[in-house]
């Protein structure tokens, strides 16, 4: 299970890899989570977090995997839980390989931008998935415009800019409420 | 395309760096002229902040999925005892 070969496949989570992966990392996130007085309850959120930071880098292009999937997301959790109960590193023991993990900042979004995003999943769901389809599941044109049935793909395109606009009217319509997005 | 389109799509293309260096020079002498190319820039951005969270969560659910099937199916059993053993306070 190289890095090489996670990056070309598209349907990651389908996979038996992540079925795989799950099995032989949960058992360590669990015990570290145990190790920090955490619940069953925490050692799940952490790792199914550290699962989505992971596969969020087999995502990008320059993902060079330096442990074991299962030691690489321990050691995403084990940052994890730095950032989220506010540990200092000298709590939780870090081994060379987790030190150079690198967790994004932004990991856990601003109860204003949640606020916002569950507004949009009721107002917009269609413009989100548009949107994320392009953006994120980066499919073809010929792909997004067979998914939402668009007659070309000129309109499916036409399409993503409209539904950016709408969503930045919502988002300046709440914007005097949702301030703190805007920091 | 209306206007207001193209200027989301120049935007794009500048979020992802897909404007030629003196393009980009430009565009960005333009923002600082006109306030609301400036705040739409801004606005547009934070649309990919917003698509990245909906990502994420659209990735924990199907984690979450993972989880109900492996963690619930009767042939791993050992390993799901294992797991709460952890949590198990000791008697």
């Amino acid at each position: 299970m190289e890095a090489t070969e996670l990056r070309t496949r598209k349907e990651l989570l389908a996979t038996t890899y992540f079925n795989e992966l799950y099995k032989k990392a949960f058992p360590p996130v669990a015990g570290f989570v145990s190790k920090m007085n955490g619940s069953f309850q925490d050692a799940k959120d952490i790792f199914h977090d550290a699962m989505v930071i992971f596969y969020e880098k087999t995502e990008g292009d320059s993902f060079v995997l330096t442990a074991s999937p299962e030691a690489y997301v321990t050691g995403i959790a084990k940052h994890l839980w730095i950032k989220k109960f506010k540990h200092s590193n000298r709590n939780v023991s870090l081994d060379a390989i987790e030190e150079g993990i690198a967790i994004p900042e932004d990991y856990y979004p601003t109860i204003n931008a949640n606020r916002l995003l569950q507004l949009l999943e009721v107002a917009g769901k269609k413009c989100l998935d548009l949107l994320h389809s392009f953006y994120h599941e980066k499919l073809s044109g010929e792909e997004i415009k067979n998914r939402f049935g668009y007659k070309t793909e000129h309109s499916a395109s036409v399409q993503k800019y409209k539904c950016i606009e709408k969503i930045r009217e919502t988002i300046q319509q709440k914007a005097i409420s949702y301030e703190n997005f805007f920091e | 395309m209306r206007t207001s389109l193209n200027e989301i799509q120049q935007i794009e293309k500048y979020l992802h760096q897909e404007l030629p260096v003196e393009d980009t020079l430009v565009f960005e002498a333009k923002a600082i002229v006109n306030p609301s190319l400036g705040r739409n820039i801004f606005l547009q951005k934070k649309i990919h902040e917003l698509l990245r969270f909906y990502h994420r969560r659209k990735i924990k659910n199907e984690i979450e999925k993972i989880h109900r099937r492996v963690f619930y199916d009767p042939a791993n059993a050992t390993f799901r005892k294992n797991i709460l053993q952890f949590f198990t306070p000791n008697l």
